[in-house]
């Protein structure tokens, strides 16, 4: 393969790896934090994507300004979902922790879908196909504004986990919720801080790729399986991990589907998904004892 | 609770019983097909409609009920709402206008997914005593529907679904509309002939690529034109397909279509994954001569809507209707006939969408040609009829005539004059631009212009948008 | 419960009411004479057997699955591809539908058994998506998306059925065979076993208890009972496609059937199924198909929230407190 166009393969990958990660380190997160698989992350990422459109389309407000007044929206509606929902679950039976968040994602699906139809609606903007050509390799603009944001997410959250008290105490709960507690740290504060914040993120995601990806109320779908695969590689709870999983399993699904063929790259990477649980349930990057679940 | 050994007996009882009973039901079914069924209601029910049948002469059908079977719920119930409209008015102008002396009489059903589709068979047929069932718009559940009528021996009108199967076989069917194999082959001819002609490369030259969603409406379609790109000289080049729902990139296809650049892409395609094929296109500067859509997404316009001027000179190949053909070439007759159906929808406040048209037109030839020559207002009266049908296309307000396969045939009841029309994007319209007769305009952009001669003037598109 | 079964008159009351409810059940056929109904009927039927066989590797033996889907399409796919194929009557094709499955399923239940909480259920889901990832590209054998027809050869040899009753009658064996099996196991040796291992997997195993054995046995049986439901659906429904058999929105349902009526017990399967089943027809058909699953998915959540053992759990409590309030138990 010419060199050009191997780069060329390996650099959407990454782009489309940035795109998985912004999702992958929100959903990673809640389940470090809260120990809950969020079913509905994607479709967080829906609203976010409709948010952005109605706001083009009514008022002619351009993505990168309206997801100033989008992330905010959804941010709230994560406190609401958190308050509703997560914390209720916290603590009850199994099946409880996992098909709440499994309802939660068939209502918001087909909420939407009653308020504004299975129509397939596309921001259009100047500078959707606009790209940058680095020494022969193209790059969409719009892409590689939604990387840049995912890095700069996960490097501030991680940040944020290390170096602030409040993060600190974020870790305390993922490690040993009780201990925390009798520490003196604010449990319940500590679910709903980190559900709102990673589903908001999950809502900024939906945002930037609005100019390029058309929205209806099933395009959660798209990204949320493979989400899935990602965290589980990286190690659920593991947000170093799953940005890097992202990054990997964009590349992998890039090269894949240019030497095999798109329509079986996704049962590769099921195979792999299901060979890593079965195999090393940390995911390939994670701490040891991080799947023991409680 | 009772004990449990009792429960487990009972149930063991119950379930021998239902087991016995079964059998029971079945057998005199079995052993004489020909009879009615043993379920006392319904037995009356169809002996009343058989005695009205042995006493019709040929040509006597003075009153007939059909059942128009298309999903009222669910998410195809947006794009079927247009074919369920078009059914209804044919239904009623045809009442209006008294022609040929018959009452024909509507009923619907709701029919959401294929066990839907069988089940609303099943009420239309045993319930509402509907002699005919006209539906589907969707391809899934008319390869329910159909044979599911076909059991109870009834006729069924498929106006707007294109699946292969349901002419594949059924024995009961009258397919108006065009199949999905014959949208693909169509394409594929149109590629080896009228745009290698176009762009100047001999047929055994000609580089293709076929690339499509993984959905029955993909895979038929791709599956006819592969066919024909296999028996022509032409070099295929990338075969790719991919599931629509779960897409979100599709840039290594498009770096495979960079590599071997062929000279024209089959692509069948969603709305949203045919945008995101188009857009990465221009990211990645992929230069494709010609673009040739089947429906699906190419064919609406909230996939041109985003692509603005780029997608000028994009394909796309459909069976034609009145909104995409030169209507004043039709015969004043058919012209007559759009005005009152247009006249109507306005009537009843509703809109003209392609399927409308594919619906009312269907329903026209059925109500018009087929039923008042019909011997019995039964399956077998109402095939036999379809035999001496004969539209000129210039006689539809479709553009497409009319005339059906034999039962012998293997595609019996298929339309053979479903012929599809080539249309293009012209200025975010589709318009057809062969064959000739129909054409409201020639071809533009053959070939594509490369990306970067494209006019960068994005300035123009927004102003459009707003 | 079983405060309940001590009193002689308590006993001979639940016989007679049970007869009784027998006895409507086999007669629906004839008091509905409405085609519509019936389907649905039939419909409730199939849902009420695919939760019970959800119910007991999910409610019995703690697996929850999110996969279920793949087994009733290797049922409905077996079935098909052999009569249409071979000629093999579909009865013949339950069986090797149900023996595959029941493979599969064994197969699924050894390499997923350490696997807790959400690990084993996003192992079902990526089970569940690679056999309809099968199910769509594998061309040659499945048609992929176009599906697959079952043509009328008319004959109870070849379980199809003219008349819808008979759909009904058979439909109600289905179902008495699964709850069959479901009682079965939860008074067997095995069932005290699965639940022991539900409740505390390394305090049972320290008694004894052979844990990969009996998860496996469950979700081999599991497997097995849903691939014969899927049979039967396809001899009733006559076309299959992966989406209407292998799609992932199948399993879901599946479950939510099984934990809206109540999992872990024989009943709240059938309950659940009795109640979601025409619940969502009706949503459907007065609302549309957006809002009724906005609906289900709100249901969804109020269920596992407030109840997570389900409706039975309290309809028993409502039984109980009438049983007292009329006497018959004190």
């Amino acid at each position: 393969m010419p060199l050009d166009l191997t780069l060329q393969i390996v650099t959407s990958g990454l782009l489309l790896g940035g795109l998985y990660a912004l999702l992958a380190v929100g959903l990673t997160l809640i389940f470090g934090v809260l120990r809950v698989v969020n079913f509905a992350h994607a479709e967080f990422m829906m609203l976010g994507m409709f948010g952005a459109y109605w706001l083009w389309a009514i008022w002619g407000l351009d993505p990168y300004l309206s997801i100033f007044l989008v992330v905010p929206g959804i941010f709230l509606l994560g406190v609401v979902t958190d308050r509703l929902v997560i914390q209720r679950s916290i603590g009850a039976p199994e099946v409880t922790v996992v098909f709440a968040t499994l309802g939660v994602s068939i209502f918001l699906q087909n909420a939407a879908l009653t308020a504004w139809t299975a129509d397939i609606r596309s921001v259009t903007t100047a500078y959707g196909s606009a790209v940058v050509e680095v020494g022969g390799v193209r790059i969409s603009v719009p892409m590689l504004i939604s990387f840049v944001v995912a890095l700069v997410f996960a490097t501030a959250l991680w940040l944020f986990l290390n170096r602030t008290m409040f993060g600190k105490a974020i870790q305390a709960v993922a490690q040993n919720r009780d201990a925390a507690a009798l520490m003196g740290i604010d449990v319940g504060r500590v679910y709903l801080v980190t559900y709102s914040v990673a589903v908001a993120a999950a809502g900024a995601m939906g945002v930037l790729i609005a100019p390029l990806f058309s929205v209806y109320p099933r395009v959660g779908l798209s990204y949320i399986v493979t989400v899935f695969v990602i965290v589980v590689l990286g190690g659920l709870g593991s947000v170093v991990g799953a940005v890097i999983a992202a990054l990997l399993v964009g590349v992998i699904e890039s090269v894949v589907g240019f030497l095999i063929g798109t329509a079986w790259a996704e049962l590769a990477y099921f195979l792999v998904f299901l060979a890593v649980l079965v195999v090393r349930p940390q995911g390939l990057l994670g701490r040891r004892g991080a799947e023991v679940y409680q | 609770m009772l004990k449990r050994p009792h429960l487990l007996l009972l149930l063991a009882l119950l379930a021998a019983l239902a087991l016995v009973v079964a059998a029971c039901a079945e057998d005199d079914v079995a052993d004489e097909p020909e009879e009615d069924t043993d379920d006392e209601v319904i037995d009356d029910e169809d002996d009343e409609v058989d005695d009205d049948d042995a006493d019709e002469a040929a040509g006597d059908v003075d009153a007939i009920t059909v059942g128009a079977l298309f999903p009222q719920s669910g998410d195809l119930a947006f794009g079927a709402a247009d074919a369920l409209e078009g059914v209804e008015v044919a239904v009623e102008m045809f009442n209006e206008r008294g022609e040929h002396g018959i009452e024909v009489e509507l009923v619907t059903a709701d029919a959401p997914d294929p066990a839907g589709g069988t089940a609303g068979v099943r009420q239309l047929i045993t319930q509402d005593d509907v002699d005919a069932v006209i539906g589907t718009y969707a391809s899934a559940i008319a390869s329910a529907a159909v044979p599911a009528a076909e059991r109870l021996d009834t006729l069924y009108l498929e106006t707007t679904a294109f699946a292969e199967a349901i002419t594949d076989g059924p024995q009961n069917v009258l397919r108006t509309t065009i199949s999905s194999g014959d949208l693909g082959s169509y394409a594929a001819e149109f590629i080896l002939t009228g745009i290698a002609e176009e762009i100047d490369v001999a047929e055994d030259d000609m580089r293709v690529a076929v690339v499509y969603t993984d959905d029955e409406f993909g895979t038929s379609i791709a599956d006819a034109a592969l066919d024909r790109f296999a028996d022509s000289g032409a070099e295929l080049v990338v075969e790719e397909s991919y599931p629509a729902a779960t897409t979100s990139d599709l840039s290594s296809v498009l770096l495979q279509i960079q590599q071997t650049e062929p000279h024209a892409v089959v692509h069948v395609a969603q709305v949203p994954d045919g945008v995101l094929f188009w857009r990465q296109a221009q990211q990645l500067d992929v230069n494709m001569p010609a673009v040739v859509g089947a429906g699906g997404g190419y064919g609406q316009i909230e996939f041109a809507e985003p692509l603005g001027e780029n997608a000028d000179g994009i394909f796309n190949i459909v069976p034609p209707t009145s909104g995409s053909i030169n209507v004043d070439s039709l015969s004043e007759e058919a012209q007559g006939l759009l005005a009152d159906m247009q006249e109507k929808l306005d009537e009843k406040g509703y809109e003209q969408g392609n399927y409308t048209d594919w619906a009312f037109m269907g329903t026209w030839v059925f109500l018009n040609e087929v039923v008042p020559n019909a011997a019995s207002a039964d399956v077998d009266g109402f095939i036999d009829a379809a035999q001496g049908v004969a539209v000129d296309p210039l006689d539809s307000i479709t553009g497409f005539g009319f005339e059906f396969a034999g039962p012998e045939a293997d595609n019996a009841g298929q339309n053979l004059m479903a012929n599809p029309v080539v249309q293009q994007w012209q200025d975010g319209e589709l318009v057809v631009t062969f064959p000739e007769d129909l054409a409201v305009s020639e071809f533009v952009n053959v070939p594509l212009p490369d990306w970067d001669e494209r006019d960068e003037e994005i300035q123009e598109l927004e102003d459009e948008e707003e | 419960m079983s405060g309940l079964t001590s009193l002689p008159t308590g006993r001979a009351l639940r016989a007679a009411a049970l007869v009784l409810l027998l006895a409507a059940l086999l007669a629906v056929p004839t008091l509905v004479d409405s085609a519509y109904w019936l389907d649905l009927a039939v419909t409730v039927l199939v849902w009420a057997a695919l939760a019970s066989a959800w119910n007991i590797s999910a409610g019995y033996a703690g697996g929850l699955s999110l996969g279920h889907a793949a087994f009733f399409g290797v049922g409905a796919y077996t079935a098909v591809l052999l009569f249409n194929e071979f000629g093999v009557s579909p009865w013949l094709g339950l069986v090797v539908g149900a023996v595959l499955a029941g493979l599969l399923g064994a197969l699924l239940g050894v390499i997923t058994f350490r696997l807790k909480g959400p690990f084993f259920v996003l192992a079902t889901l990526a089970f569940g998506f690679v056999v309809h990832i099968l199910a769509v590209n594998w061309r040659g054998l499945t048609r992929g998306a176009a599906g697959l027809t079952l043509p009328f050869d008319g004959g109870a040899q070849h379980m199809l059925f003219a008349e819808l009753s008979t759909y009904w009658y058979v439909g109600l064996g289905l179902v008495g065979l699964v709850l069959g099996v479901s009682l079965w196991i939860e008074r067997s040796r095995l069932g005290y076993y699965l639940v022991a291992l539900r409740e505390d997997e390394d305090a049972a195993r320290s008694l004894g208890v052979r844990v990969v054995g009996c998860k496996v046995i469950a979700a081999a049986i599991s497997a097995a009972l849903t691939a014969v439901v899927g049979t039967f659906y396809a001899t009733f429904i006559q076309y299959i496609d992966p989406a209407s058999t292998t799609q992932f929105e199948l399993s879901v349902q599946i479950a939510l059937v099984a934990i809206v009526g109540g999992m872990g017990t024989a009943m709240g399967p059938l309950l659940g199924a009795v109640i979601v089943i025409p619940l969502g027809e009706v949503l459907r058909a007065s609302l549309g198909g957006g809002p009724a699953l906005t609906v289900y998915g709100l249901l969804l959540v109020v269920i596992v929230l407030t109840a997570p053992n389900g409706l039975i759990a309290g309809l028993r409590r409502v039984g109980r407190r009438v049983a007292v309030a009329t006497g018959v138990v004190r």
